[in-house]
């Protein structure tokens, strides 16, 4: 295809908060995590399996999110991951803390 | 705690996770278009599927898992190995956990009541000795004290007790009304004491059993409260059995509580029962108390210390002082020196067999690392680190342990229980099985047996060499040649000091058996009179005691004493030399009393003066022994002196010591002419007419007596028993030590052999005699060895002079003992390298270098 850019580094449980964010939104495969993140993002967040998988069996085991087998568009078995309500308050609450930081990281850059 | 339970249900994981990601690369497949491009963008999958596992099983327990499926599949397949290792490491274990059982049972377990730390033990303590209190002091200290809740009292007594008239004598205990509530002890049946169920001046026949005896004795029979016993034939009620984890305040089983106050009911005890119950002047009752809430021990002392300094002032008596501790008899005052030293001696002796169990082992795993230093250079090479490799070594160690540990606790469930019966010939009175503490122990000492013989060898056998080892299958020179040498050496050191330890034991053994007493043992019998219980009252038995000497000075052949020789009965008494001390001092000698023939019967020599004739009477005089001429008139003849002992004596003649208490030093003591006021013993020639004689005597004074006739051989045999189970003990120790040792040894020489088979068979085909082979094979085993024996020697030296109390006189450096034991050491070193030397020689030089 081309090269691509390298995916940005993301601070340690970003990824979490992205996945939660995109899950409020309505219940997904991993796939379709994925491709929504690259999508919304315009490309640029191109979150790998290695990451994406792990990021979402941890979700799992704080009970972030469910999981439940499925069957996707194209009638195949798939494990559709649906947001729980106290992914919900996690989620908002590691919003709040990530607005914190990065108005933060803004008046540190933007101070002369 | 939910995560956990969401970690159990993902069981069916890996299924999961393999179908998701098929899924997934479908999907990218079918946008991108390409199979290829699109597994690429996948990544490392098997990576990824770790990383997503991980999150759910922490790897690190996984990987401890596989080690010890691994350990024990390769334990599996060196059946040799492991079983060695077990069985020496499970006795080894056995026998330590066997001691701490004992140790914890009788030393410091505490007391089994409620909340026994704040429970204290008092003492009353002077310069020279430590004991209990009279009751009239324990009265004014319970009615003072502020720092503690309550104090309790109790004491020993022996009484008979049944249904019937006569029953076995067994260990009693007086106690305070208090005691069980104060305590905490719960009760199975019935209650404890009430108040005024102890009161002086209304004793009431009440009585409480031991679970046990309730149990043994009474059938466990429901309906026994309320019943009535008899004890020393006066009949009492029994109100309560204490709960069955109360097995007593002592090491001795307790079978039976009265109140204090009952004693004045006992016919033996009647006469001087009010005086002890009320009076400042008598002693001895134990004292314990429960700390009231937030008390510290050192308050509570500093008001006992007050208060009986005020009660001794106000009653005239001499200032003692308070000393506190705890329920464990091992830190109690009154513990004895004996116990301490001897529970220390065998921690000694058997740790000296683990270590060398521990070695022993240690090699085993040395040289099965060594076999397999292929295994480890591949897996090293593969990418195990050596950190993993010697966590697979020590999991396997672990496995070993734990495989030792529980046939070991198995062992001391049984051995203490079996060398206690065997020893006293008698069931012991404390449970002495293991308990939680003792299982404890059992683990942490597998533990540590773990560290000592698995990781050196692991350390040494994961060294990096990873190249030669590959190549030529390893043939361990260096590090680890040196570890095993050192191991041998200390086998060898520890069998020495053992083996010497038993041997200058059995040696002490042999002269205590062989020791002059003093007195004639073998042709002289005790005959102990026994009366039904109510002639103890006064009158009745001075009568008695009357009648017998008449009869008895009649008998040839026969004498009266007041306790038994050798019957360890202690009478201490004091007395003053007029003239030459103050009014309120005293010193004390053991005080005997003996009729005319006594001394003629034991063939106790007379040193000066004389001893009683048949006209004599006790106001004649008293006759001395040795050890007091001595110690009170060193330079003067000491007949025609005089000791005051509530009248004037004077010194008739001095004896030679006798050791008729007990076997061991003989202090001072002196002899005076049998009173009357107690019923004495009847000593008679070994020979059946005069023992007829005398107890047809003994039964014209008194038809309802029983007679036990004692030779005082048996009683000597007694005397010297406990030595004998010490020198058993360390002979068992000491046996089983150089049997490991032995094999040991055997062991290593043997695998020598095996490792450099194709050097020794190049040198017995180009001609090597015999006696180069050897000693090629013995090598540098051989200086370890020898090191191992000097070192043993010195720490043998050192140690035996800890023994020294019990070795009766041989001198810890006993020439014969350590030539003794060098010899044996010398003959199974001998032994144990000649088999593999033998067939190192004997080797076929062609077969050795063709199997390389």
């Amino acid at each position: 295809m081309g090269t691509k850019l390298p995916t940005p580094e993301l601070m340690p449980g970003t990824l979490e908060m992205l996945i939660l964010r995109t899950l409020s939104r309505g219940r997904m495969h991993g796939y379709g995590i994925a491709q929504s993140l690259k999508q919304v993002s315009g490309d640029v967040l191109e979150v790998g399996e290695s990451s994406l998988y792990p990021a979402l069996q941890r979700l799992l085991l704080h009970g972030h999110v469910e999981a439940e087998w499925g069957a996707s568009e194209n009638n195949r078995r798939a494990r559709y991951y649906t947001i729980t309500r106290v992914g919900r308050k996690q989620l908002a609450s590691e919003s709040a803390e990530f607005d914190r930081m990065v108005a933060a990281i803004y008046k540190v850059m933007q101070h002369a | 705690m939910r995560n956990l339970l969401r970690r159990l249900r993902n069981r069916h994981f890996a299924k999961d996770i393999e179908e998701e990601l098929r899924f997934h690369r479908d999907m990218a497949e079918r946008d991108l278009g390409d199979a290829d491009e699109a597994r690429r963008a996948m990544g490392n999958e098997t990576l990824m599927r770790e990383d997503a596992r991980a999150v759910w099983i922490s790897p690190w327990l996984e990987s401890v898992w596989q080690d010890l499926r691994y350990a024990v599949r390769s334990l599996r397949q060196s059946p040799g190995f492991t079983v060695a290792a077990v069985v020496a490491l499970a006795l080894a274990i056995g026998v330590n956990t066997s001691y701490f059982t004992v140790f914890n049972a009788i030393a410091i377990r505490p007391w089994p009541v409620a909340d026994p730390g704040r429970i204290i033990t008092i003492f009353s303590t002077s310069k020279t000795n430590t004991g209990g209190f009279s009751l009239a002091e324990y009265r004014y200290l319970q009615k003072h004290t502020r720092s503690l809740q309550d104090i309790v009292a109790y004491r020993h007594a022996a009484v008979r007790f049944g249904f019937e008239a006569a029953g076995r004598v067994s260990d009693a205990r007086y106690v305070t009304a208090n005691f069980f509530k104060v305590l905490g002890v719960g009760m199975a049946a019935g209650r404890g004491f009430r108040t005024d169920e102890d009161k002086p001046e209304s004793a009431v026949a009440v009585a409480v059993l031991s679970f046990e005896t309730w149990r043994s004795r009474f059938g466990a029979d429901p309906a026994v409260v309320g019943r009535m016993i008899r004890v020393e034939d006066v009949p009492f009620v029994v109100v309560g059995v204490a709960a069955e984890e109360f097995t007593g305040v002592t090491a001795g089983q307790t079978s039976i509580y009265v109140p204090f106050a009952a004693m004045r009911l006992l016919p033996r005890e009647r006469t001087h029962a009010l005086g002890f119950l009320t009076e400042t002047g008598h002693c001895c009752s134990s004292v314990a108390a429960r700390l009231a809430p937030g008390v510290s021990r050192s308050d509570a002392k500093a008001e006992l210390d007050v208060l009986s300094q005020q009660f001794r002032q106000a009653n005239q008596m001499d200032p003692r002082g308070i000393e506190l501790s705890g329920t464990q008899m091992f830190f109690m005052p009154e513990a004895k020196t004996e116990m301490r030293v001897g529970f220390g001696l065998l921690y000694l002796g058997v740790t000296l067999l683990l270590l060398l169990a521990c070695a022993n082992v240690g090699n085993l795993c040395l040289a099965r690392a060594a076999a397999r230093a292929r295994e480890f250079a591949v897996r090293g090479s593969l990418g195990a680190g050596r950190a993993r490799l010697i966590r697979q070594l020590l999991t396997e160690g672990l496995v070993v342990a734990a495989a030792a540990v529980v046939p070991g606790v198995i062992l001391a469930y049984w051995l203490p229980h079996a060398l206690i019966v065997t020893i006293t010939d008698d069931t012991p009175a404390i449970r002495l099985t293991p308990d939680s503490t003792v299982l404890l122990y059992a683990v942490a000492l597998g533990a540590i047996s773990t560290l000592l013989f698995a990781l050196t060898p692991a350390l040494a056998g994961t060294r990096a060499d990873l190249y030669p080892t590959l190549k030529s299958g390893g043939s361990g020179a260096g590090s680890r040649f040196r570890l095993r040498t050192v191991l041998l050496g200390i086998q060898t050191a520890t069998s020495v000091v053992l083996l010497v330890a038993a041997g200058l034991m059995v040696r002490g053994v042999q002269r205590v058996a062989n020791v002059d007493p003093g007195f004639a043992v073998d042709d002289v019998s005790a005959i102990e009179m026994d009366l039904p219980a109510e002639m103890y009252a006064s009158d009745k038995v001075k009568m008695i005691a009357a009648a017998l000497m008449r009869e008895v000075a009649l008998l040839a052949d026969t004498s009266l004493c007041l306790n038994p020789p050798l019957s360890n009965i202690r009478h201490s008494t004091g007395f003053r030399i007029s003239g030459r001390m103050g009014e309120r001092e005293f010193e004390m000698a053991q005080l005997h009393e003996a009729s005319p023939l006594y001394f003629q019967l034991l063939r106790i020599p007379v040193v000066e003066g004389r001893v009683f004739t048949a006209s004599d009477t006790p106001s004649s005089g008293i006759v001395i022994n040795e050890s007091m001429a001595r110690k009170y008139w060193p330079n003067e003849r000491a007949v025609g002196k005089t000791i005051t002992t509530g009248e004037s004596r004077e010194i008739l003649g001095v004896v030679r010591n006798a050791q008729t208490t007990s076997l061991g030093r003989v202090g001072p003591a002196y002899y005076r002419m049998i009173s009357g006021d107690f019923v004495p013993t009847i000593l008679v020639r070994n020979r059946p007419d005069v023992i007829d004689r005398a107890k047809a005597a003994a039964r014209r004074v008194e038809p309802r007596a029983e007679l036990r006739v004692i030779p005082l051989r048996t009683r000597f045999d007694r005397q010297v028993r406990p030595a004998q189970f010490g020198a058993a003990i360390a002979g068992a120790l000491s046996v089983f030590g150089l049997t490991l040792a032995s094999i040991g040894v055997f062991g290593v020489c043997a695998f020598v052999v095996q490792q450099r088979r194709s050097e020794i068979g190049v040198r017995v085909a180009l001609g090597a005699r015999p006696v180069i082979v050897v000693r090629f094979v013995l090598g540098a085993n051989g200086r370890a060895i020898g090191i191992g024996l000097l070192a043993g020697v010195a720490g043998a030296a050192a140690i035996s002079r800890l023994l020294e109390g019990n070795l009766y006189g041989v001198s810890p450096l006993d020439p014969v003992t350590y030539a003794g034991v060098l010899m044996i050491l010398a003959g199974a070193g001998v032994l144990a390298t000649a088999v593999p030397a033998w067939r190192a020689v004997k080797m076929d030089p062609l077969t050795a270098l063709r199997c390389d």
